[in-house]
């Protein structure tokens, strides 16, 4: 009976199964804020605290991929966002955390292109052009003006003067670095023959893939020399430079009547240096008043980088890298239309990829 | 007075009419005197173990019971306690009991003694064995000093060993003593305890907490005063408790994190020790325990921004509270019968269950008195 009562116990004891807690996450200080003055006016926030919510997204601007983060609430904003770079190169990879400056930007108060047949080279034989930027119909009259960096598909729908049409698309990359240049251009020779090459020998081309009517004629010559088999014809180079980058220049070229063609538009995609490429731009909303960063190619007025460490992910999956910096900078002042000095610690996310 | 009494008075009164003093052989003292001092020893022996904590002691008590054969033995504790009333009767009494007269006073017997009778003892040879029956010195061998027994005090009547009542007679035996076969009480008590009753809530709720309490217990008896310790079982239900570990992570928002404990069941192990004093069948004592929350079960709910992202019932996690606490408590028992008691119990907690380091909470109490009805069932005695 004793003995009963001993294994009755131990069993009771023993037999609970012991199970454990999940653990709780640790308490730690906030993380993203904005410390500082800016006009005077002292600033102290940070994510979690006052409603102030740090929401980070990728996304694209002008088809050039951009990292956003925006530390804000219901009355407040600090935008930050950066843009892509070397967008010339497919797949490019840059570490940012290589990075001990990143220069701030703005959108250019000079249009990046500005464009009209009189721009062409055989504008004189030309009566009128619609451009679609992107596939919409630009409708503004006069010159195409393009003010926003971006990497745009524009399509010249060309009326000649004698009536005839034609169009040509390209691929034009404004406000970001080109890495490399060169205007698709051809000769239509005797005997039907066309020469096709590119007019910058300093950026060494790897192959051409060459398409004539969006058939792929030719895929490993860099000069391309054939005998058209049309009157008119669309050519399109996708040119492998060996520096890694790869662009499409196209032109519509009539053997018949040499004057109606349309050249490669990629020829005017260089009007301006403006430069995005990991470039910050900086939105302040803070109490009442809006801020804006004024492009930097000054170090001293350059984010100076304290840390960038990978951070998690945010709601969309994307991962996020918390960068802390300081920055000394002017702003512009919007309701003053003037600049104004900022002394800011900053600690943000981006889900720079 | 119960019919077995009544027999042992029958007893006594033809006992003392009929029977002769038995013959005095000296030897018997001094196989005496060889018990006790082996019982000394063994005294200090005793001693020391009843210095040592309960856990151990009750690990031994507990081991003893599990090999302790079913019959009874005498331990040298009782020995010594038997030859100590026999030595103490001695020295106060004559051995050679020559001439006794007796009187029957109501339901009580009296004995009287002749105290210039008493001899000394001489050592025996043999060894002594106490398993015979009490005996009453008849009135024929002892002389009356209006010395009164009561039934009660019959039990403090010497014991005479074996071969003392070997030395008598067999003549003498026929006519000898009245004889009682009395219960063989030792000093040692095993009981077990099972108790059951109510709690205060550490927090106020619509929850009614309620104990539960088993319990292996030796005592020590001397005199009135009775040491007891022990090991038991306590279940604690619905005792209240809700605690809470919170965390505050900020990223890119901020979330609260909450994990919430309610505790349903505290099962404690737990080691009494206890005085007592009896009165008649009344018995008062006071006493600590320590206790060792041994495994629980509760309801596990975790919050994020105050919602539930998580429940469930959890078992054996002792997390924000205390593994070890000590009570005090006091008692009242009444016995029922010879081997029941009845008893009720209020008990203090001296120390807080609460472990304030990790998890806090807004409990009302850390500290709870219970009240427990409890019967005590001797097992046996020893």
């Amino acid at each position: 009976m004793n003995k009963l009562i001993y294994l009755c116990t131990l069993l009771l004891v023993f037999s609970c199964e012991k199970q454990k807690l999940p653990e709780l996450p640790e308490s730690n200080d906030p993380m993203f804020g904005v410390d500082g003055t800016i006009d005077g006016q002292s600033i102290s926030i940070s994510a979690g605290t006052d409603d102030y919510y740090m929401q980070s997204e990728e996304f694209e601007f002008n088809n050039v991929t951009q990292w956003k983060g925006n530390l804000t609430n219901s009355e407040n904003q600090f935008e930050f966002i950066l843009s892509d770079g070397i967008i010339d190169v497919p797949n490019s990879t840059f570490d940012l955390s290589d990075v001990d400056y990143i220069g701030l930007t703005e959108v250019p108060s000079q249009p990046l292109l500005q464009l009209s047949k009189d721009d062409l080279t055989n504008g004189e034989f030309i009566q009128s052009i619609t451009w679609i930027v992107d596939g919409e119909a630009y409708s503004n009259q006069g010159p195409l003006v393009i003010f926003e960096p971006g990497e745009y598909t524009i399509c010249a729908e060309v009326t000649f003067t004698d009536q005839t049409e034609a169009s040509s698309c390209s691929d034009v990359i404004l406000g970001y670095d080109k890495n490399a240049k060169g205007e698709l251009k051809f000769i239509v020779g005797q005997n039907n023959r066309l020469l096709a090459f590119f007019d910058t020998p300093e950026y060494e081309i790897d192959h051409v893939e060459w398409y004539y009517n969006d058939s792929l004629i030719s895929a490993n010559k860099v000069n391309l020399s054939i005998e058209a088999n049309t009157n008119t014809f669309d050519l399109k180079a996708i040119v492998h430079y060996s520096n890694g980058v790869v662009r499409e220049r196209s032109v519509f070229v009539n053997k018949l009547v040499t004057t109606n063609f349309i050249q490669d538009l990629t020829a005017f995609e260089n009007q301006s240096n403006v430069s995005w490429d990991f470039k910050l731009r900086m939105n302040i909303a803070f109490n009442g008043q809006h801020y804006t960063a004024i492009e930097s190619t000054a170090q001293a007025t350059q984010l100076e980088i304290i840390s960038i460490s990978q951070y998690g992910y945010n709601a969309n999956g994307e991962q996020v890298l918390l960068i802390k910096g300081n920055l000394q900078a002017p702003f512009y002042h919007q309701e003053s239309q003037s600049e104004v000095n900022a002394n800011l610690t900053l600690s943000f996310a981006l889900p720079y990829k | 007075m119960s019919e077995e009494n009544k027999h042992i008075d029958e007893l006594f009164r033809s006992a003392a009419a009929q029977s002769k003093a038995p013959d005095y052989n000296p030897s018997f003292w001094g196989e005496m005197e060889a018990m006790l001092n082996d019982s000394k020893k063994r005294r200090k022996g005793l001693l020391l173990w009843s210095s040592f904590g309960g856990v151990l002691m009750i690990g031994l008590v507990s081991a003893l019971l599990l090999t302790l054969p079913s019959e009874i033995k005498y331990s040298q504790a009782h020995l010594h306690l038997e030859a100590e009333r026999i030595e103490s009767h001695s020295n106060n009494y004559k051995a050679n009991f020559s001439s006794t007269t007796s009187s029957e006073i109501s339901n009580e017997v009296v004995v009287d003694f002749k105290k210039q009778d008493v001899l000394p003892l001489e050592k025996a040879s043999t060894p002594v064995n106490l398993t015979s029956p009490r005996v009453a010195a008849p009135e024929n061998i002892a002389s009356i000093e209006s010395k009164i027994y009561s039934d009660a005090t019959l039990n403090e009547l010497p014991l005479l060993p074996n071969n003392l009542m070997n030395g008598l007679k067999s003549a003498d035996l026929g006519t000898l003593i009245a004889t009682k076969q009395l219960p063989v009480t030792g000093p040692l008590n095993v009981n077990i305890e099972l108790g059951a009753g109510v709690s205060q809530a550490y927090n106020d709720s619509k929850t009614k907490p309620s104990i539960f309490q088993a319990m292996l217990k030796v005592d020590y008896k001397v005199k009135r005063f009775t040491l007891s310790s022990g090991l038991g079982l306590s279940v604690e239900q619905n005792p209240g408790i809700t605690v809470s570990q919170r965390a505050q992570v900020f990223g890119f928002g901020v979330t609260d994190f909450e994990h919430s404990l309610n505790y349903k069941t505290l099962v404690d192990f737990i080691v009494p020790v206890q005085v007592a004093y009896q009165f008649g069948k009344n018995t008062f004592g006071i006493g600590a325990q320590a206790r060792y929350l041994a495994t629980s079960s509760m309801r596990f709910e975790s919050k994020e921004n105050g919602q539930t992202t998580m429940a469930d019932n959890l078992n054996g996690i002792t997390t924000g509270l205390n593994p070890f606490n000590i009570d005090t408590y006091g008692f009242y028992e009444r016995s029922v019968s010879q081997k029941l008691s009845l008893g009720v119990r209020v008990n203090k907690q001296l120390t807080s269950r609460i472990s304030n380091e990790e998890f806090f909470n807004n409990l009302e109490r850390s500290k709870v008195i219970n009240g427990q009805v409890y019967l005590k069932y001797t097992l046996f005695n020893h």
